[in-house]
């Protein structure tokens, strides 16, 4: 009797001290979580010409645009006139896009890419459609 | 019989305890190697960097208002070198002694972010150099207040 409740006891010190380095071995992971960065780029454009803003992606992700106004740079007021926005890389002295569209303005996301990080442009252009300068405001985000 | 059981049951009982007491201590001993050997080891790492030499050349021909400023990107594809150098300066009302701002950075916003910059004349020598990672820069241009018309320059980027 006493050897078996000896046995027990033994077990169950030694169940409870290895347990005790698996516990220790099973280390928490880390979760690194990168903001999105939000940008409101404004400006004016020409009869066709274009514009673009450069911005660096900290960490691969998603980059979010939309073209939220377009307006008389003379009379502040709303003009309906689509004009294309795209996403791609500084080179030279422009913006090479590798996606584009052209929109109207609207308050919900128009273009969507998934990105590595690096060194980006948002490009706004004109569509063919002006027939004067107009001031803009796009809305994007990014890692 | 009786004392022959009581004789057996006596004998066996410390050699039982014994036993168990020794597998209780290998085990043991057991779990604290694994504890030993999974302690940290020292390892020196040792990263060699290789810097490559330019072997592309870009033309960066422009204008520069009065006061104003203007850049060009370009994409290092592996870790090497930069030289860049403002072989021209010229235009209407501009001398071609005339000096000018000369940088080199990263596209941010619709400008150049420059990191390095010199202030110099056209010339043949390397007037800006730097190591470079892979990634995306840019060579700005820009008037240090010295011009009094539009420049118009040549400006060349040898990079890997």
């Amino acid at each position: 009797m006493t050897t078996r409740l000896l046995t027990i006891a033994l077990l169950a010190a030694l169940t409870v001290a290895c347990g005790d380095n698996k516990a220790s071995a099973t280390s928490p992971t880390s979760t690194t979580t990168t903001s999105a960065t939000t940008v409101i780029y404004t400006g004016t454009i020409d009869v066709g010409g274009s514009r673009f803003y450069s911005f660096t992606n900290v960490a691969a992700g998603t980059v979010t645009a939309f073209l939220a106004s377009v307006t008389s740079p003379d009379t502040k007021l709303p003009v309906d006139v689509p004009l294309q926005i795209g996403i791609g890389t500084p080179a030279g002295t422009d913006c090479v896009t590798t996606m584009t569209q052209i929109v109207s303005p609207a308050l919900v996301p128009q273009m969507s890419a998934s990105l590595a990080a690096g060194v980006f442009c948002l490009r706004v252009a004109d569509a063919g459609e002006l027939r004067a300068p107009v001031s803009f405001a796009v809305r994007f985000s990014h890692p | 019989m009786t004392s022959d059981l009581t004789s057996k049951f006596d004998t066996r009982r410390p050699l039982k305890v014994t036993a168990l007491f020794i597998a209780a201590a290998l085990a043991v001993s057991a779990c604290h190697d694994k504890n030993t050997a999974t302690s940290p080891t020292s390892t020196t790492t040792t990263t060699t960097t290789t810097v490559a030499t330019p072997t592309t050349t870009e033309l960066f021909s422009g204008r520069v208002a009065v006061g104003g400023s203007t850049f060009y990107a370009f994409n290092v594809v592996e870790n090497g070198t930069v030289n860049v150098n403002l072989a021209a300066v010229g235009g209407a009302n501009v001398p071609s002694t005339v000096w000018l701002g000369l940088g080199i950075g990263t596209p941010s916003g619709e400008d150049c972010a420059t990191t390095s910059t010199t202030n110099t004349g056209a010339g043949t020598a390397i007037q800006l150099t730097g190591t470079y990672a892979p990634g995306t820069y840019c060579v700005r241009v820009w008037d240090i207040g010295n011009l009094l018309a539009v420049a118009a320059f040549n400006v060349t980027i040898a990079h890997p």
